[in-house]
C-alpha cells in the first residue's frame, strides 16, 4: 500500500503519511479514538470479572 | 561595483535565511528539552504515588499512574489541543481554530510548521500533569477505569479549557481582568486540586481512615524514602514545566504567554527561591520530610503566578508562608473527612490559589499589553473563582454520577484484599514484603465499613 502523500520534496509542506488524503486521514483517526474507548470498556469487563471473583457473595 | 553590491546582497539574505532557520531550530529544541524534562515530573509522581501506597496497592497506584499518562496523551491530541485553540474568548469557537483540529495539516509532520508539535508536546505533558495531581489523591480505592474516565475529562477537556481563558494571549480573564497568572498555578494547579476535591467527596476515604467518632487515623505510606525522591523528581520536572510556559521568541526577547517582555532568568531566580522558602516553611511547620518536599512544591506553584516579576526575596516570603499554610489546610480537609491520601488538594489546590492570590496582592498595576487591563487584585480573585468552579463542578458531578451507577469505587472487600491481588499479575515486594491481606481480614473486621480498620 502506498500511503506516502509525497513524491518529491520540493515545496512540501505535511507530509504525514496519509496527509493527501482526507478519508484515510478520518478514517485513521476514528481508529485511534476507537482503540482508546475499546481499552477503557476492556479495562472494565476485566475489572468486573476480577472484582466478582473476589467479592463475597452475600 | 554593482556585481559586488549584489553578491552581498545574496549573501545577507542567505546569512538571514540561516539565522532565522537557526533561531527555528533553537526554539524547537527549547521546548524539545522542556518537554523531556516533563517527564520526570511523572517518574516523580509514579514513586511519590507508589510510596505513598500500601505494601499492598503499590503496583495498581503505579498501574493506573502510567495510564493516567497514556490515555490522556492521544485525547489531548483528538480534542484538547483544539479546545486550547477554539475557546478563549469563553465558549465561542474562535477563528482559525480549525487549524487544531485531529486532521489539520498542522497537526503531523509538516516541514512549513516546526512550531505546533513541540508547543502540542508540551501541553500534552502540562495535562497528563493535571490527571496526575488527581491520581495519588485517590489511591488504594478509586476503580481503575473510573479513574481514567476522570483523569481524560480533567486532562484533556478542564484543565485545557481553564487555560484557555487565563493562560492564552487571548483568554478571556486576561483580556477582561488583566489576570496574571504566568507558571500555570491557576489552570493547571488550581484545577487540578478543584477537581479532585469534588471528586474526593464522592469517593470517600480509605476504609479504616477514620474511626466511628470520626476521628482520622493515619494510614502510612510503604515508603516515605520512596515518597520523597519521587517529590525531587518532580521538582526537577518543574523546570521543565516552567520552561515551557514562556516563549521562545526567534531574535527578540522572551515573553510570558500574554506576551508580556519576560526573562527565563527572572524564572530562574524566582524558581529556586521559591523551592527553598517553601521547604522551609514545611519545614517550621511540620519537621516532617514528606511534607518538607511537598512544601517546596507548594513553594513553587504559590510563587508561579508571578514568576516573571517577583523580586526573588519576595517570591522566596510567598513561597515560606505557603509551605507554612499548606499543612494546615491538609490537616483541615482530613478533620472535614474527606481522606485525600498525598496532600493534592492542599499543594496543588490551596498552592495554585495562593499563587494567583499573591498576585493581585503584591503585584498589582503590573500593565498588560494591547490595552488590556493590568494585573489587579480583583481581577485575580475574579480569575481564581472561576478556575476553582471550572475545576470542582466537573469534578463533583462527573464523580457523582459515577458513584450512583457503582462505578466510581472498588467494592469492599477487595479495597480489603488490595488492589494489587486483584487486578495486577505480579508482586511488587514477592521476597521481603507480603500482603497484609490475611490480617485486615480478621473476623469481625472484614465487613465493617470505613470506621472499622485500624490503620496500620
Amino acid at each position: 500500500m502506498n500511503t506516502s502523500p509525497i513524491t518529491q520534496w520540493e515545496g512540501v509542506e505535511a507530509y504525514f503519511t496519509l496527509a493527501h488524503s482526507g478519508f484515510g486521514t478520518v478514517l485513521t483517526l476514528i481508529v485511534s479514538v476507537a482503540l482508546v474507548a475499546g481499552a477503557i470498556w476492556y479495562g472494565t469487563h476485566h475489572e468486573s470479572r476480577d472484582f466478582a471473583k473476589f467479592t463475597k457473595k452475600p | 561595483m554593482d556585481q559586488q553590491l549584489l553578491e552581498l546582497g545574496q549573501k545577507v539574505a542567505a546569512l538571514e535565511a540561516s539565522s532565522a532557520m537557526s533561531n527555528t531550530v533553537n526554539m524547537e529544541i527549547f521546548y524539545w528539552w522542556c518537554t523531556a524534562l516533563m517527564i520526570t515530573i511523572h517518574a516523580g509522581f509514579l514513586a511519590y504515588e507508589m510510596g505513598a501506597s500500601r505494601a499492598k496497592n503499590v503496583l495498581a497506584a503505579g498501574t493506573k499512574n502510567l495510564l493516567a499518562f497514556a490515555f490522556v496523551v492521544p485525547t489531548f491530541f483528538f480534542f484538547g489541543w483544539w479546545i486550547y485553540n477554539a475557546f478563549p474568548g469563553g465558549f465561542t469557537i474562535a477563528e482559525g481554530s480549525e487549524s487544531a483540529l485531529p486532521w489539520a495539516s498542522a497537526m503531523g509532520p509538516n516541514l512549513a510548521d516546526n512550531a505546533t508539535g513541540v508547543f502540542w508536546a508540551a501541553f500534552a505533558l502540562f495535562a497528563a500533569t493535571t490527571a496526575s495531581i488527581m491520581s495519588g489523591a485517590v489511591i488504594e480505592r478509586i476503580r481503575l477505569t473510573a479513574f481514567l474516565v476522570l483523569a481524560i475529562i480533567l486532562g484533556s477537556v478542564v484543565w485545557i479549557l481553564a487555560a484557555a481563558w487565563g493562560w492564552h494571549p487571548t483568554g478571556w480573564l486576561t483580556t477582561e481582568f488583566g489576570f496574571h497568572d504566568v507558571g500555570a498555578a491557576g489552570c493547571v494547579h488550581l484545577v487540578a486540586g478543584a477537581f479532585t476535591l469534588g471528586v474526593l467527596i464522592n469517593l470517600g476515604p480509605r476504609i479504616g481512615k477514620y474511626n466511628a467518632d470520626g476521628t482520622p487515623n493515619a494510614i502510612k505510606a510503604h515508603s516515605v524514602p520512596l515518597t520523597v525522591v519521587g517529590l525531587m523528581l518532580i521538582i526537577v520536572g518543574f523546570f521543565g514545566f516552567l520552561g515551557g510556559c514562556i516563549i521562545y521568541n526567534s531574535g527578540a526577547q522572551w515573553t510570558n504567554i500574554f506576551g508580556q517582555p519576560a526573562t527565563l532568568s527572572a524564572f530562574a531566580f524566582n524558581t529556586v527561591m521559591a523551592f527553598a522558602g517553601g521547604i522551609i516553611g514545611g519545614w517550621v511547620k511540620t519537621r516532617d520530610p514528606f511534607w518538607m518536599m511537598s512544601c517546596g512544591l507548594v513553594g513553587i506553584i504559590s510563587a508561579a503566578s508571578g514568576l516573571d516579576v517577583w523580586y526573588p526575596p519576595m517570591a522566596f516570603i510567598i513561597a515560606v508562608v505557603a509551605g507554612f499554610v499548606a499543612p494546615m489546610v491538609a490537616n483541615a480537609i482530613e478533620k472535614a473527612g474527606i481522606d485525600d491520601a498525598v496532600g493534592a488538594v492542599a499543594v496543588h489546590g490551596a498552592g495554585g490559589a495562593m499563587g494567583v492570590l499573591a498576585v493581585g496582592l503584591f503585584a498589582a498595576g503590573y500593565p498588560n499589553i494591547d490595552g488590556m487591563p493590568p494585573v489587579s487584585l480583583f481581577g485575580q480573585l475574579v480569575s481564581l473563582i472561576v478556575m476553582a468552579a471550572l475545576g470542582f463542578i466537573p469534578g463533583y458531578a462527573i464523580s457523582a454520577v459515577m458513584k450512583s451507577a457503582g462505578y466510581l469505587r472498588v467494592p469492599h472487600d477487595v479495597e480489603v484484599m488490595g488492589l494489587d491481588l486483584v487486578e495486577v499479575p505480579i508482586e511488587a515486594y514477592p521476597e521481603g514484603m507480603t500482603r497484609p491481606a490475611a490480617p485486615i481480614m480478621t473476623p469481625g473486621i472484614e465487613t465493617g465499613g470505613p470506621a472499622a480498620v485500624p490503620a496500620e
